[in-house]
């Protein structure tokens, strides 16, 4: 029997929402179905108006950036540097931000970067490759990364190359981030004594920071939402809100960073975010080896007709 | 004549359509940086690639080759399952047709 959830929410106002984030996000796969894959999501919270009011108002204050709006970004980001910083092309080292987890997003953020904008792999080197002799030569870093959500990953990866990144001056390129991550950065580059600027395209307040997408019942409306989260992802606290509470509202075209609000994202029994993370690079990446059988397998598969 | 990378590039953007990364098409045939961008230019030369404010997707000749060829509904993952023929062939295998040794590895 098919299982047909109403939704309490005005159909109407949905519509409203889904067309207006089309409008700013633009449509491309993920968003492909977007108004009904919004009723489905807010019919999963059926009998609960409070909680339903809550979620609209985050989904109107939600960014999706989509491949288009990351390339033409990708570009901005090059043009800045060569037009506003100015910086001595022969000097300039791009780097990445290495990372613990499986998904390198500042990695690929870098790889996209660079083929973007016909950028060779001479003045591409990870900080661990490079001697200390290697820095005479270098004037200026420069990270690329998609969101910066705590600011922990960045401050651990400095820590690690204090020394080189004392002699340079050093510019982080990303998308989107949390003014409480920004501000950790700047404490920390400055008690450092590190020249580093942070340069993004957006910053977010963390969703329930009073009088940015609510006012007098911000904390309350946190707590509602906190308790639901709790019981979604049964107690793991530090992902309730987004990893440690970041409280963010974003998505990427291929993945949603777990920064953002949990509910957004989680796939679970009872519980279908509105923008599913992928936690694995896909298989032909992973499966290198494997991937010698795909060439195989194409000519064997393909049919044999005359071209 | 179509090759097998630009068979396997047309699969990968039919699955990912505008999800592609770069990175993963260089991977997936193995390619350097600029080997990668001149086999595209070359596919969008033969109009099976569409390239339109810097994003690239599946033209419709590219779509129509798929199907014809049958692999309008393979994913990539299908690609990577081990395909074991043990047919013995009457007929000797051409030039066009890949062949790779047993347990070769790049």
């Amino acid at each position: 029997m098919d299982v047909i959830y109403i939704s309490r929410t005005n159909n109407t106002e949905i519509e409203e929402i889904a067309v207006e984030f089309l409008s700013r996000w633009g449509h491309d796969k993920n968003t492909e179905n977007f108004k009904t894959k919004l009723e489905f999501f807010i019919a999963q919270i059926e009998g609960n108006k409070k909680l339903e009011n809550i979620f609209i108002e985050l989904i109107k204050r939600y960014e999706y950036y989509s491949r288009k709006a990351i390339t033409d970004w990708l570009l901005e980001v090059f043009v800045n540097i060569n037009t506003n910083l100015k910086l001595d092309k022969r000097r300039t080292i791009y780097s990445r931000i290495e990372d613990d987890s499986k998904i390198d997003s500042s990695n690929t953020m870098l790889e996209e970067f660079k083929i973007i904008n016909e950028i060779s792999n001479e003045f591409s080197h990870d900080l661990a490759d490079l001697e200390n002799e290697d820095i005479d030569n270098i004037s200026n870093f420069i990270f690329i990364d998609d969101i910066i959500g705590s600011g922990n990953t960045v401050k651990k990866f400095f820590e690690l190359h204090l020394d080189k990144f004392r002699k340079v001056d050093t510019y982080i390129y990303c998308t989107v981030i949390l003014s409480d991550a920004k501000h950790y950065l700047n404490n920390f580059f400055e008690a450092n004594e590190i020249q580093c600027v942070i340069i993004n395209k957006s910053e977010h307040q963390k969703a329930f920071f009073k009088d940015y997408i609510f006012c007098e019942d911000c904390l309350e409306n946190e707590e509602v939402l906190r308790v639901q989260e709790k019981r979604l992802i049964n107690n793991n606290n530090k992902m309730v809100l987004g990893y440690k509470n970041s409280q963010a509202l974003v998505s990427f075209y291929r993945n949603t960073p777990n920064n953002t609000i949990s509910s957004f994202w989680i796939e679970e029994k009872k519980w279908k975010g509105l923008f599913p993370r992928n936690k694995d690079a896909p298989d032909f990446i992973s499966k290198k080896r494997e991937r010698t059988r795909a060439a195989y397998n194409i000519g064997s598969m393909a049919k044999k007709k005359y071209d | 004549m179509i090759k097998f990378q630009e068979l396997l590039i047309l699969v990968y953007m039919q699955e990912y359509q505008d999800n592609y990364l770069f990175s993963e098409i260089k991977s997936i045939c193995n390619f350097s940086t600029d080997q990668m961008k001149c086999f595209l230019n070359i596919m969008q030369g033969k109009q099976l690639l569409n390239f339109e404010n810097n994003i690239i997707s599946i033209a419709p000749l590219g779509s129509q080759v798929l199907v014809e060829k049958g692999l309008e509904s393979i994913t990539l993952n299908d690609l990577l399952t081990e395909k074991v023929t043990l047919n013995i062939q009457e007929e000797r295998l051409s030039f066009d047709d890949i062949y790779i040794p047993l347990n070769f590895h790049i």
